[in-house]
């Protein structure tokens, strides 16, 4: 009985001691990580929208995970940033759209923490080229294949696909949305 | 505790003779999944050697204060520990390495190799020939990775560390970026170290006899 106390203790005593250098980790990264979060979603909003210079949240319309509405810097509104979720090949794949006041898209930002598209196949969506062919586009957009003018990434059809078809719903519902009344 | 080995050859003995990834063959699943390209591989490399060191000192240091019945749940305690503290450094400092490694992070708690090297070595020697054991064992993987990573890159991308290394004429082999392409790399490689060290070892007999 008394051997497995004492087993127990060393157990609790070595866990306590970890518990406590994590949580001494965690005070000293936790500012860091969330500055990276903010950082990442911001310089994403500015690439897809290079014409604003801040940007305000709203509510995020259905089907969208969040929406922002951008200002220029004299402070007119310039546009709607909205970041969207679609299922890829390998797994979610986020994508945040930009589109100016006549719904036609400025930009496209592909990624998340859960991307896990193929490498070297689905993974090049992430790369300038396709993201591009988005630009000067609105609704509908589509992927060749289906009718559309986005070229899909060879042997990336799925991943293509996804893509297009999500910034297309989120073009739509971007458009949906109502701008805050000016005052 | 009296030790015949120096600390020299424990380091040479995890970076060559036993080297964990082309001898002992540990951690294959680690090294299939991120070696896609030759960044990754160093930055696996790093941060496993990181958790290596790190609890091989710790386990050495508690060799004595950890009863043998529960010496494996003491071991997962201690590397879960250092392992979340690169997640978090990482996530923190490092955030496109850490986008890149993804899952096989976190799953670093059940790379094989640094289990093995807190039964097999740390809770038997001292702390210093514990810590060189991480750092000869950690390099060697490192290394291991980073070839393997190289090799995939070059050859699948076109690329080395994210430049170009063909001009655009190449035409890349995409099968080596895919899974299959780790399994034949690496397969190419062990043969290689295997032919290699066995021409090394009957050159020695010769000698000695």
């Amino acid at each position: 009985m008394r051997k497995v106390l004492i087993l127990g203790l060393k157990l609790f005593l070595l866990a306590a001691v970890a518990g406590l250098a994590l949580g001494l980790t965690n005070m000293v990264t936790e500012g860091p990580i969330k500055q990276q979060a903010i950082l990442a979603a911001e310089s994403a909003r500015k690439a897809v929208l290079p014409a604003a210079n801040s940007f305000t949240a709203a509510t995020a319309p259905e089907g969208l995970l969040d929406a922002y509405v951008a200002y220029d810097a004299a402070g007119a509104v310039v546009g709607k940033t909205g970041t969207i979720v679609t299922k890829g090949y390998g797994g979610e794949i986020e994508i945040t759209v930009g589109v100016d006041l006549n719904g036609v898209v400025t930009g496209i930002s592909v990624g998340g923490s859960s991307f896990a598209e193929t490498a070297g196949l689905g993974a090049r969506a992430k790369e300038p080229w396709f993201a591009e062919q988005f630009v000067g586009n609105s609704s509908p957009i589509a992927v060749t294949k289906d009718g559309g003018e986005i070229d899909a990434i060879t042997s990336a059809t799925i991943t293509s696909r996804a893509v297009a078809n999500a910034v297309d719903v989120a073009v739509r519902a971007l458009g949906s949305m109502t701008l805050p009344t000016e005052g | 505790m009296e030790h015949k080995q120096t600390l020299k050859s424990v380091f040479f003995n995890g970076l060559i003779t036993e080297n964990p990834t082309f001898r002992l063959v540990l951690g294959t699943c680690p090294t299939m999944a991120v070696t896609t390209n030759a960044t990754n591989g160093i930055g696996m490399g790093a941060a496993a050697t990181f958790v290596l060191v790190g609890s091989n000192i710790v386990i050495s240091m508690l060799r004595n204060f950890i009863p043998d019945k529960i010496r494996i749940p003491a071991f997962i305690i201690v590397i879960c520990t250092f392992v979340t503290m690169v997640q978090m450094f990482m996530n923190a400092f490092l955030p496109a390495l850490y986008q890149s490694l993804g899952i096989f992070l976190p799953l670093i708690v059940v790379n094989c190799i640094i289990l093995a090297r807190a039964e097999a070595f740390a809770s038997k020697n001292t702390v210093m020939h514990s810590a060189m054991d991480g750092i000869g064992m950690g390099i060697g993987f490192t290394i291991a990775l980073t070839l393997i990573g190289g090799i995939r890159e070059a050859l699948g991308n076109g690329t080395l560390f994210g430049t170009p290394v063909f001009g655009a004429s190449y035409q890349s082999m995409l099968l080596l970026i895919l899974p299959a392409g780790g399994f034949i790399v690496f397969g190419l490689l062990l043969a290689v170290y295997n032919a290699v060290s066995t021409k090394i070892e009957q050159r020695k007999e010769a000698k000695s006899e």
